[in-house]
């Protein structure tokens, strides 16, 4: 049995890096310091934090890295003063099942040290094996296994810079490295070149073209979904398997960066809620109730690049597209060979037209000699309900007056 | 495609010495199911090489040549599928869901298609027409305007199910000489959930669904570390093109991100080491196998309304057939992808008709050579080409006349982006050709004549082990011997040696150690190992 779908919050595109973690203020503790850097002290431990250290001693400022799937340090960069004390709690969160380090360089060695690591490894080394080089300050005393957590206590170089980190388990630290900023400022991250490319990339589908059809998993619908991004701001999302338009919605197409960068459980980002969702496939043949075997589909041609999706209902073959109208969507249906009425059911998060149809209770009677081809407007009630204000406003519950087609 | 390293285990961890000692060891035949020590005895912690990287390259450098050819701009250059077209052309489709054809000579680009979900398989039809495997479907693509774009994107296979869990991932198209085509279905991985909305029937055996949407970190021990929940998963299709009808094949993969035919028209299927494979594998399926993944069994006809992960080992064990080849985990292969027939032409020499394999985590190329015996299918790898151009993450191969093309992907894992080409640019380097089991030992073949000081068993070193079949990932190398054979015999023209060992032992790994011995022009060998893996003795 499915789960009710339960129609949750969809927020805005947010391409959101945290790079919080600005150093507290604490600056008469930053003066007398223990060891030099070179010595780290390494805590496998299941609680972070770091245990209290004794009195007296400087209290290290604790800072979270999480290590996460699609290969990446969370958060990709953060700021550190010059000469404090950090206790890292290290999580390794990711969700691929990965073992990863963490490795602090000196400004400008990670490439060498990944570039080395690849070396030692295709040399037989083991897979979790540091590499020695100069470059490295401090790390991970081996590989954090995935659901596990380890402290490091780390003294802040005094030197200014931009000090890589870097996971160099194989294969990783092409991509799995970011960058603490000591006495440096940050720049903008769409202009920071010490962080991974991938971080940077927006992951808006199509990259804003219009139209773009994208197949990606996608918020309350199901796994098999297609995005349409409609020519002006009008998109849709298309459920395959269910043969029907889900929900449409205005403005920014859908961001699938989390998908794409991630392991492939994330949903697409729609760039806002929807303001129509549908309940039910629209349209009844011989008013025959329909369920999930019914529905097979057979995929989309583009006509001027408008997807014209092709299914069966049954045994009838069923063509339909959608085209912006206004503020709203018009969808057009082409139901070849039929023969007998068709009765479109309306739901009530919209307002409904129907140029060929007749209302009836619930919706619109198609009759058979126009079922062949016919469309449906569907436009936001609000929307709606602003236009028609200035006349009369009619009844909620009955479809809109087929004299609001464009 | 499970593209991981292992979880690393205590023993791992400490890097703990292989232990190369035979004294410990049973000599009684392993149990398919062999039992596991409690802590792991034997790491598979890499062994130290014959050379290092940069002699390794140079060494390389004399056999083959490694080229880079770049993706398409602005487009995440992760290639899911790679395939070769009639006009010579190279399609490839990418992460994000482009199609790009690329003209070699002219180094240009073309977008075909665009938008599809995580295509990882692509076959071009006698009309031009392109099969695409996406997650949701097969596709094919055709342009019915002459317009250079793809303007028909029909679903040609979509019933099997999907439950939105990012490891169901879907492989092939592949082509029988029949004309059949063949698809592989992933499992969905206990590291996510599923989606509250699933396409296909959900399989109420096993864990309930509504613990699916519970707490997850505690229930997902339940649910089986890969599981099926939907129809077909963990199946290889058959479909047949011309009525569009599609039939479960085969059973039992986890992960089959390879799928391809020899010479003789054998479907062979790669998987990776996890639950229930000790170390990757390679198949020889036959429809209605089961190849040991118990958690697709549930989908079959005959099938009760038994929980697989309720079943005795030892009842599966006698259920499936066992894979035909183990790539040894970290020493041969972590992660093998898609294997292709090496050309029988000049430049690839004695490697014609072979099969060549990618890996994902290390740059490496691997042969497979397979032959049956009694009914039962085995073989060997070889290490081929490993060199640091390949760069890791090689996904996809496929040759363009003497040409190896092969695309990298990481996804979530270790791995690569971009498109390069392997050429063999020498005469064959000295190597194992091809190993043979006999009556007695093995008939190891090589590329060039061998030294006749080569019949001197002191120079041969075979470590046998072998890997248990159980629910936890990966396995230890178990009842490991050190090995050497009792006498060495060679063939007149000094190509074979024939060894005979003093007994062979079904289900084990015999890998050969090569390094000592020399061809009769005094060339070393180069990747000096070889791995044999012994179903059935002859």
């Amino acid at each position: 049995m499915p789960t009710p779908r339960v129609l949750g919050s969809i927020v805005g595109i947010l391409v959101a890096v945290p790079f919080g973690l600005v150093a507290a203020p604490d600056p008469g503790q930053a003066a007398s310091q223990p060891p030099s850097n070179e010595k780290v002290v390494v805590q496998k431990s299941e609680q972070a934090p770091a245990k209290s250290p004794s009195k007296g001693a400087p209290k290290p400022k604790n800072v979270s890295l999480r290590m996460a799937e699609g290969l990446r340090f969370d958060p990709p960069r953060f700021e550190a003063k010059p000469g404090e004390l950090l206790a890292f709690n290290l999580e390794n969160v990711d969700i691929s099942h990965q073992p990863h380090n963490f490795v602090i360089v000196q400004p400008g060695m990670v490439e060498e040290v990944v570039k080395l690591s690849m070396e030692m490894a295709a040399s037989g080394a083991s897979p979790g094996a540091l590499p020695k080089h100069p470059g490295i300050i401090a790390s991970s005393a081996d590989v954090i296994n995935p659901e596990s957590k380890a402290v490091l206590q780390f003294k802040v170089p005094e030197t200014a810079g931009v000090y890589g980190y870097v996971c160099t388990v194989p294969g990783h630290g092409v991509v799995m490295y970011g960058a603490m900023y000591v006495g440096v400022p940050m720049p903008l991250l769409s202009k920071d070149t010490n962080i991974p490319q991938v971080t940077l990339e927006k992951g808006l589908a199509g990259g804003g073209k219009r139209p773009f059809v994208q197949r990606l998993f996608m918020p309350n619908s199901g796994p098999a979904s297609i995005g349409v991004a409609l020519p002006g701001t009008q998109n849709y999302c298309f459920d395959s398997a269910e043969c029907r338009v889900r929900y449409a919605w205005s403005g920014l197409f859908m961001d699938g960066s989390q998908y794409w960068r991630g392991s492939g459980k994330e949903l697409a980002e729609l760039g806002d809620a929807p303001w129509w969702t549908s309940e039910a496939f629209p349209l009844r043949f011989k008013d025959r109730e329909l369920k999930a075997a019914d529905f097979k589909f057979l995929g989309y041609s583009l006509k001027g690049e408008f997807p014209e999706f092709h299914f069966k209902v049954g045994p009838q073959e069923v063509f339909e597209s959608v085209q912006p109208s206004g503020n709203g969507i018009l969808l057009k249906f082409r139901l070849p060979g039929i023969s007998s009425n068709v009765v479109v059911r309306m739901d009530s998060s919209a307002y409904w037209s129907c140029p060929e149809g007749v209302v009836v209770k619930g919706g619109f009677r198609i009759p058979a000699a126009k079922a062949g081809e016919f469309s449906v407007l569907i436009q936001p009630k609000e929307a709606f309900e602003t236009a028609v204000s200035k006349t009369s406003a009619p009844s909620a519950s009955r479809p809109a007056p087929s004299s609001s087609n464009p | 495609m499970q593209i991981r390293f292992p979880l690393y285990s205590a023993a791992v961890l400490t890097l703990a010495p292989i232990a190369l000692h035979a004294e410990a060891v049973s000599t009684a035949p392993a149990a398919t199911s062999a039992k596991v020590p409690a802590t792991g005895a034997t790491s598979s912690t890499p062994e130290k090489p014959f050379y290092s990287a940069s002699e390794r390259d140079s060494q390389m450098g004399r056999f083959y040549k490694v080229t880079q050819v770049k993706a398409p701009a602005g487009i995440d250059s992760q290639v899911g599928a790679l395939s070769v077209l009639k006009d010579g052309r190279i399609v490839a489709a990418f992460h994000r869901g482009e199609v790009g054809i690329l003209n070699p000579e002219k180094e240009q680009w073309s977008i075909f298609a665009e938008g599809l979900h995580e295509p990882l398989g692509i076959l071009e039809e006698a009309d031009g027409s392109l099969l695409v495997m996406q997650r949701p479907e097969l596709t094919r693509l055709r342009d019915t305007t002459g317009s250079g774009k793809a303007d028909s994107y029909e679903s040609v296979l979509n019933d099997f199910g999907m439950t939105g869990n990012y490891h169901e991932f879907a492989f092939g198209p592949v082509r029988a000489p029949s004309g059949k085509l063949y698809v592989g279905l992933n499992l969905a991985s206990s590291g996510d959930t599923v989606h509250e909305e699933v396409r296909g029937k959900w399989l109420p055996v096993g864990l309930d669904r509504k613990e699916f949407y519970g707490d997850w970190k505690k229930n997902s021990k339940e649910a089986g570390r890969m599981y099926s929940r939907v129809p077909w998963r963990g199946w290889i299709l058959e479909l047949d093109p011309l009525t569009g009808k599609s039939t479960p094949f085969a059973s039992g993969f986890r992960s089959p991100d390879g799928l391809g035919f020899d010479a003789e028209g054998h479907l062979v299927v790669s998987d990776n080491q996890g639950d229930w494979r000790g170390s990757s594998e390679l198949h020889v399926v036959k429809k209605g196998g089961f190849y040991g993944h118990p958690a697709s069994l549930p989908w079959r006809e005959d099938w009760g309304k038994v929980a697989p992960l309720d079943v005795p080992v030892e009842t599966l064990d006698k259920l499936r057939t066992p894979a035909a080849v183990w790539f040894p985990h970290l020493s041969y292969a972590n992660s093998p992808t898609q294997m292709v027939l090496i050309p029988k032409t000049p430049a690839w020499g004695p490697y014609g008709g072979q099969f060549v394999i990618g890996e994902m985590n290390v740059p490496k190329l691997l042969r497979v050579t397979l032959e049956e015996v009694d009914g039962v299918w085995q073989g060997a790898c070889y290490p081929f080409v490993e060199t640091s151009d390949l760069q890791a993450g090689l996904h996809r191969l496929v040759f363009r006349g003497d040409q190896l093309w092969f695309g990298r992907t990481h996804l979530t894992w270790a791995g690569g982006d971009n498109i390069g080409v392997v050429e063999s640019v020498g005469p064959a380097p000295m190597d194992a050709l091809a190993i043979n089991l006999t009556k007695t030992g093995f008939k190891v073949r090589f590329t060039r004549p061998l030294d006749s000081s080569s019949v001197d068993p002191t120079l041969w070193k075979i470590r046998r082990y072998t890997y248990a079949y159980h629910k936890e990932y990966g396995s230890p190398e178990l009842e490991q011997e050190i090995l050497a054979p009792t006498a060495v015999v060679l063939s007149e023209d000094g190509f074979t040696a024939d060894l005979t060992l003093s007994e062979l032992h079904e289900n084990f790994v015999y890998d050969f150690y090569l390094e000592k011995l020399r061809a009769a022009d005094g060339e070393k060998p180069l990747n000096a190992r070889a791995a044999y893996t012994l179903r059935r003795k002859r």
